[in-house]
């Protein structure tokens, strides 16, 4: 090509202009394309944290129900009834026309103290609940071995009926903080006649406090709203 | 409108009386102090908990962590509690938070051979009659029938020590020092009273010498007793067959996983190097 009236430096100038803005443009692209890759090949992990009996593994398997058909593990007003931590991975929820893909993992309620004396009370033997016990102290480790390594955000659930006001959930709340991990807290069994909601709030209002009932699924809606907005 | 009640949402002002009592509202007996000058990103309750106490490091987790001390405060959750985890607890939570280690609990972080430490406390023989039925975290127990302590302070990292500062450490002491006072007292003390007013405190409340000694004016030794509580309270104690104590910062700080327990005190654990994400 002849530019009869460009002196050459600057020909040389506006072909390297081109290029330099073909690069960034190709650039931008790939960068684009592996960014989708990457979402779509690597879901969060949403860790269901909280105390026992709060009715994680109820929501969990609601979840699970909803958006697979498949439920994650089994239910009980016994505490400790979950004493390893379970996942459900590729869980696509779809909300307004987008859909998000999680792995949900199902943890042991996390607490201070187990005694085998407590699963008495529900028609266990002592060597059952001695050995209850044990597990669900090694699920606790777990729970929180899982916080640390392997959660990209956390529903933290808690009993809208119990008080919120604990040194676990503080301090577990506290921990998730210091991660920076997106949290929502789930007030459940709001089907309970002594559920509220803003009390659960009230203990933590640096965080979205999302009523439901897991059991019923009473509000399932803007649950599957929240987990898109803050694990999308 | 410093004091909100959780329950029903009806404000006070700061040095009101009506809430004394509990909510005149809602009988409801929980507070959260809202200052005005506070900003959104802090908690709020953070103040009743720090009003009688130096402020804390400021960040959000050690704001949570002063709410719930602030709860202890509570007397009536304070006698339901009594007999839960609750103190246990407390010496666990009020710890530094991960990334939050202070420059005082380095400072102070200097540790002793566990061995040592267990079969230093003078009044080792009174802290087995107390440890059967108290959930309280005791050292001399600990050392007695746990292994597990001195396995894990094996392979925890050198960086410990976190809580050395931590009022409820002393508290912790005065208990294990087979102090007889009401421990619901003695735990909301630990979330409302400065560390100063608790070591002015503590000879008057602990009738054993230990303790005395420990939580008398002499600031160095109160020092060295919290840490050697601390310490050899690891990520899991066995009281007794069955009964576990767990200390959760622990178990959230250590490098391995604790896989399998025994009951003789031994425990499986998962080092790092093969922790498998996908497994």
């Amino acid at each position: 090509m002849f530019y009869p009236h460009t002196p050459l430096h600057e020909r040389c100038s506006e072909v390297q202009e081109s290029r330099m803005g073909l690069l960034t443009e190709l650039r931008d692209s790939i960068s684009r394309v592996t960014d989708r890759l990457f979402s779509a090949s690597e879901p969060k992990r949403i860790g269901i944290y909280g105390p026992p009996n709060a009715g994680k593994t109820t929501l969990a398997n609601r979840i699970a129900r909803d958006w697979t058909g498949d439920a994650i593990g089994p239910e009980s007003h016994i505490p400790h009834e979950t004493r390893r931590a379970r996942r459900k991975e590729n869980v696509e929820i779809e909300r307004n026309g987008r859909a998000v893909t999680i792995d949900i993992v199902d943890t042991p309620g996390v607490t201070t103290k187990v005694d085998y004396k407590e699963f008495l009370d529900h028609d266990i033997g002592k060597d059952d609940a001695v050995r209850r016990s044990r597990e669900a102290t090694e699920g606790v480790a777990e729970a929180m071995h899982w916080l640390r390594e392997d959660v990209d955000g956390v529903i933290y659930v808690l009993d809208s009926a119990e008080d919120p006001f604990t040194q676990v959930n503080t301090m577990l709340i506290g921990i998730i903080e210091s991660r920076e991990l997106p949290v929502l807290i789930f007030a459940n069994k709001t089907d309970l006649e002594d559920s509220n909601v803003k009390q659960i709030a009230n203990a933590f209002p640096q965080h979205e406090t999302v009523p439901l009932s897991a059991l019923e699924g009473e509000n399932m809606d803007e649950v599957y709203d929240k987990i898109a907005e803050y694990f999308g | 409108m410093p004091h909100e009640c959780t329950n029903c949402g009806e404000t006070f002002e700061d040095g009101s009386k009506e809430m004394l009592s509990g909510c005149p509202g809602c009988g409801g007996n929980k507070f959260q102090f809202r200052p005005s000058s506070s900003s959104s990103s802090s908690s709020p309750s953070t103040k009743s908990a720090a009003d009688s106490e130096p402020p804390a490091s400021g960040t959000s987790t050690s704001a949570t962590s002063q709410t719930a001390t602030r709860t202890d405060f509570d007397p009536s959750t304070d006698r339901r509690q009594s007999n839960s985890a609750a103190e246990t607890s407390n010496t666990e939570s009020t710890r530094a938070w991960p990334g939050q280690e202070t420059s005082e609990d380095t400072d102070s972080g200097s540790q002793k051979p566990w061995p040592e430490t267990a079969r230093e406390p003078a009044n080792r023989s009174g802290s087995s009659t107390s440890a059967d039925s108290d959930v309280t975290v005791d050292p001399r127990r600990s050392g007695e029938t746990s292994p597990a302590a001195p396995t894990s302070s094996q392979s925890r990292p050198p960086a410990e020590a976190s809580s050395t500062t931590d009022p409820s450490a002393v508290e912790t002491g005065a208990s294990a020092a087979e102090s007889r006072e009401d421990r619901a007292q003695a735990d909301a003390r630990s979330g409302t009273v400065s560390p100063d007013e608790i070591s002015r405190a503590a000879p008057a409340d602990a009738t054993q010498s230990a303790a005395e000694s420990a939580g008398a004016d002499d600031k160095p030794d109160l020092s060295t007793l919290r840490e050697e509580l601390n310490e050899q309270f690891e990520s899991i104690r066995i009281v007794s067959p069955g009964q576990y104590e767990l200390n959760l910062m622990e178990l959230y700080d250590r490098d391995s996983y604790i896989i399998s327990l025994q009951e003789d005190g031994h425990y499986v654990i998962e080092v790092p190097e093969t922790w498998n994400r996908d497994d």
